[in-house]
């Protein structure tokens, strides 16, 4: 009697078991390969009078889960509007842009609103606070649209200045901050809701070099705790430095995508 | 909500002075609505308290007038004896007599002035139906019938100097150059025509103008106030057969204490059509304000709305945030609006009590005009903002976001 029990109770564990690793290893492999964000031959097509402007031809770009991805180009590149397309900010005029294996085109207005508030932070390189809110309160503000009380809102806004280390500086308004200050405000801001994407646009754009590295620092160390990091940038220094891999956009084309495999730089195809 | 309600009004204090300076709009005409508002409440607070305070049983029949005076007294015929006879045969009356009003002269102190006196009757019974209304006289006594030789005087002659010396009971006034003595004041009341009376019995008046039952007015008192209609159609029905006239076409009038009150009425609406009329006119050029600012808030402020967009509010979010400051304006503007016309109508009312005398006309705060007034420029804000707010709402994130 005893034995049988013992030999069911076996087997019962050894199945738990083998359901583990199989599921472990699946999502091991699923992890890798798990897209945030992909652009499928988009292209982004402005018709001015005759003459058609390319912004955008056709391009391909994905960003996995806990990427640093650079998005590299010369002013006049596209790589702004690459930018909008990858922050679902605009639609494109051909083409698919997936966020979270979704295509967004099948989204209306105010979904993809919510949506974006919620997956994607945003950081601009003019910092873009709202001027007549407290540093609390910009940070707070994109809790406001997800509909989240109150007290969590400030609870949260405080958390996230605090480590932005601007503790002292909650009811400051933006025009009392230093650009780092405020583009710290601003990274406090994009990580609100708790997205799983950073788009920073010339984050360091309006910064001197050393509060413009300070900023890279938070965004690093926003990396390392497993945040996907996409910037924007015609800095190619900057890009080599933090990211791991570029996308170099050159006349709306994507010219070479580099990547980081142990410290080196490889050209790769997609 | 509550927070959308205080990011829009971050925005407008932000704004400032060009925020308020737009919805001078809807102050003037809210302003304008309540001051004429509030003075016509308490003008009709104190037309019917006045009517209150006199008798709802009396009917008061005069010959048509020919002009602006006190009633009866321009009147081209005179009302007889034998009227006043034919009258009387009615059921359900109380009293009835007949009343002088002349234009005299009063003298006293060396100093003249021009009145209209009023004929009280040389009768007991109908004196005290008519001294009802009143507590008891101010100074003196009341005129009884058998006060001959004597006048009894309004309340604004112990008031108001007009003779450059104070009068007293017992001073004699003259009166087209024949003295009577003062018995007594009345007490104050809403009436200032009642304040500036003179009373004196109607036989003195027929000895002093020379007059033969030719009276100025009839006044009938029924029994009670239920007969009032009754009387009043009989009492037409019998002149018009005595004089021989058709219906509509009636050489005299009754005045019932009803008829009277609505004919205010009549004239408070009509005032009150013209005032609203105006007051639209600035309300609706006060809303274009809040539009065209509402429309230059969101040039000024395309970024922002971008950068909205950007963290994550939707269209419907955009659309609360720029309605309420509308709102907001309007209902600002609104409530500093109500403020200053209560102020208007305070100022006037008081100022009129100085002119005329009397404490009746006084205009109290009404919150629900105050309330309403400002929730009226609120809606008037949010219909204003409605199409600049769907314009906000439907920015583009990326052309808001280039400024």
């Amino acid at each position: 009697m005893i034995l049988i029990v013992i030999n069911v109770s076996t087997i019962k564990y050894n199945k738990i078991l083998v359901n583990f690793i199989i599921s472990f290893f699946l999502k091991k492999v699923m992890n890798q390969k798990e897209q945030v964000i992909r652009l499928d031959n988009v292209k982004k097509y402005y018709y001015l009078g005759q003459n058609v402007v390319k912004a955008l031809d056709g391009i391909n770009v994905s960003v996995n889960l806990g990427d640093f991805v650079a998005i590299m180009g010369p002013s006049g590149s596209g790589k702004s509007t690459a930018m909008n397309m990858i922050g679902s900010l605009d639609k494109p005029t051909g083409g698919r842009i997936y966020l979270d294996g979704k295509d967004i085109n099948s989204f209306e207005e105010s979904k993809l609103a919510q949506l974006r508030g919620k997956k994607i932070g945003f950081i601009f390189q003019q910092f873009n606070l709202i001027p007549n809110l407290t540093a609390l309160e910009n940070v707070a503000l994109p809790l406001l649209f997800q509909g989240i009380d109150e007290i969590t809102r400030i609870k949260k806004a405080k958390q996230l200045l605090e480590m932005m280390e601007l503790k002292d500086r909650l009811n400051h308004y933006p025009n009392q901050l230093s650009g780092g200050q405020q583009q710290r405000v601003a990274i406090a801001r994009s990580l609100a809701n708790e997205p799983e994407v950073i788009l920073a646009d010339e984050p360091t754009g309006n910064l001197d070099t050393k509060t413009g590295e300070i900023v890279m620092e938070f965004l690093e160390k926003m990396h390392k705790k497993g945040k996907t990091i996409i910037i924007v940038t015609h800095d190619p220094e900057l890009a080599l430095e933090y990211a791991n891999k570029i996308y170099w956009i050159k006349d709306g084309k994507v010219e070479k995508i580099t990547k980081k495999q142990n410290n080196k730089w490889l050209t790769i195809k997609e | 909500m509550k927070d959308y309600f205080l990011l829009s009004f971050r925005n407008l204090k932000r704004r400032g002075l060009r925020s308020w300076l737009t919805v001078i709009g809807i102050f003037i005409g809210i302003a304008a609505v309540v001051a004429l508002i509030s003075l016509g409440q308490a003008l009709q607070l104190a037309i019917s308290s006045q009517f209150t305070s006199l008798e709802p049983d009396k009917i008061q029949l005069k010959n048509a007038d020919n002009g602006m005076a006190p009633p009866g007294s321009t009147a081209a015929k005179s009302l007889t004896q034998d009227e006043i006879d034919l009258i009387s045969n009615i059921k359900y009356i109380n009293a009835i007599y007949g009343t002088y009003l002349r234009p005299v002269t009063l003298n006293y102190n060396d100093k003249s002035q021009f009145t209209f006196v009023q004929s009280l009757p040389s009768n007991n019974e109908y004196l005290e139906l008519i001294y009802r209304k009143y507590n008891k006289p101010e100074q003196g006594n009341f005129l009884l019938s058998y006060n001959n030789h004597r006048i009894l005087l309004g309340n604004s002659f112990l008031t108001n100097n007009i003779f450059g010396k104070e009068i007293k009971v017992g001073d004699n006034i003259k009166i087209n150059n024949k003295e009577f003595r003062v018995v007594g004041f009345l007490e104050e009341t809403g009436s200032f025509t009642i304040n500036q009376a003179v009373y004196l019995l109607d036989v003195d008046l027929e000895d002093l103008l020379n007059l033969k039952q030719n009276y100025d007015l009839i006044e009938i008192y029924v029994e009670d106030q239920k007969y009032i209609d009754e009387v009043s159609n009989q009492i037409k029905e019998i002149i018009r057969k005595e004089r021989k006239e058709e219906v509509g076409d009636e050489s005299f009038s009754i005045d019932t204490p009803g008829s009277t009150l609505s004919n205010i009425n009549t004239v408070l609406i009509m005032v009150n059509a013209v005032v609203i009329a105006i007051a639209s006119i600035a309300l609706l050029i006060g809303g274009i304000g809040v539009a065209n600012t509402m429309f230059t808030s969101i040039v000024e402020r395309k970024k922002e709305i971008g950068i909205m967009k950007a963290i994550g509010a939707k269209n419907k979010d955009i659309m609360k945030i720029f309605l309420i400051e509308s709102g907001l304006l309007g209902f600002f503007g609104g409530l500093a609006g109500a403020l200053f016309g209560l102020t208007i109508a305070y100022l006037v009312s008081s100022i009129a009590r100085q002119i005329i005398g009397g404490e009746l006309f006084k205009v109290t705060l009404s919150w629900p005009l105050l309330i309403g007034a400002s929730l009226f420029s609120f809606i008037i804000g949010l219909i204003a903002g409605y199409i600049p707010a769907r314009q906000a709402s439907k920015l583009n994130p990326v052309q808001a976001l280039r400024g």
